[in-house]
């Protein structure tokens, strides 16, 4: 479960560029189209010959078909589930790093807005220029992490010294508050 | 053929075969519900799209269960 401090809050959610899960689902579709052209191609007959149901075959063909709907429909919510739950959680103060691997398994990590010293951008190829997405590496001296394969990074780039700016600002208000004190 | 014509499950002809995969696919569907159930809830931020993705996936899954039932049960198969 993700802790988040009191009063925290969330700025942006950002996930993965979808273009994994699109082509996933685009799979799935195929697969989902395929015993249509097989009927068309004439396997239904194996198929009644094999259940011996001479009767009423669209019935078959129906049951056979919606089961193997569902098989997709729940293959399509695992790769779902594995793309929506791999986010980076941005909030006023830190930035939560969320791996999801698989469905069973998942990594988070915390780090300071803060404690960021430099946040670059990864020399981009041309689908990822093509598609406006990248990696960042971010900076925070001994540590570093990535932001890989996401939407508009120079966006992202801007959000997070923003919330910096805004947390620095805070603290320095703070300390002049006390010094007057 | 050969190979299909020979495959039963648990000593059952080919007919009580499909409804061996229904009960199959339904035990598939409710593990899975748990599971995503589970990972979605421990994301934490149960905002709305979570919560339309979860009543899609329900509504879908337990129409195309249903549907297949139905289908089974109009074959006139016998388990």
């Amino acid at each position: 479960m993700i802790a988040y401090d009191k009063g925290e809050k969330i700025v942006k959610i950002v996930r993965r560029h979808s273009l994994a899960f699109t082509l996933e689902t685009l799979f799935l579709i195929i697969a989902a189209i395929l015993p249509y052209v097989a009927y068309l191609k004439g396997f239904d007959a194996t198929v009644i010959s094999f259940f011996n149901i001479s009767n009423n075959p669209f019935f078959l063909n129906a049951a056979l078909y919606t089961l193997w709907l569902l098989l997709l429909w729940i293959l399509f919510f695992i790769a779902w589930s594995d793309f929506w739950l791999d986010a980076w959680i941005i909030t006023d103060g830190r930035i939560i790093d969320v791996e999801q691997y698989g469905i069973f398994r998942r990594r988070i990590n915390y780090y300071r807005i803060d404690k960021i010293q430099k946040i670059n951008i990864f020399d981009r190829t041309k689908l990822e220029k093509s598609m406006n997405y990248g990696t960042l590496l971010i900076n925070l001296g001994e540590d570093s992490f990535k932001m890989e394969e996401i939407k508009e990074p120079e966006n992202l780039q801007e959000l997070i010294l923003g919330e910096q700016k805004k947390i620095l600002n805070r603290l320095k208000t703070t300390v002049t508050f006390e010094e007057g004190k | 053929m050969s190979v299909f014509q020979n495959f039963t499950l648990f000593s059952s002809g080919p007919k009580e075969t499909l409804w061996l995969l229904w009960l199959l696919m339904l035990l598939s569907f409710l593990v899975m519900s748990l599971i995503f159930s589970r990972a979605w809830k421990q994301f934490g931020v149960h905002n709305s799209a979570l919560l339309f993705a979860e009543f899609i996936y329900y509504i879908i899954s337990i129409f195309l269960l249903g549907f297949s039932a139905l289908s089974l049960l109009l074959l006139n198969v016998n388990f």
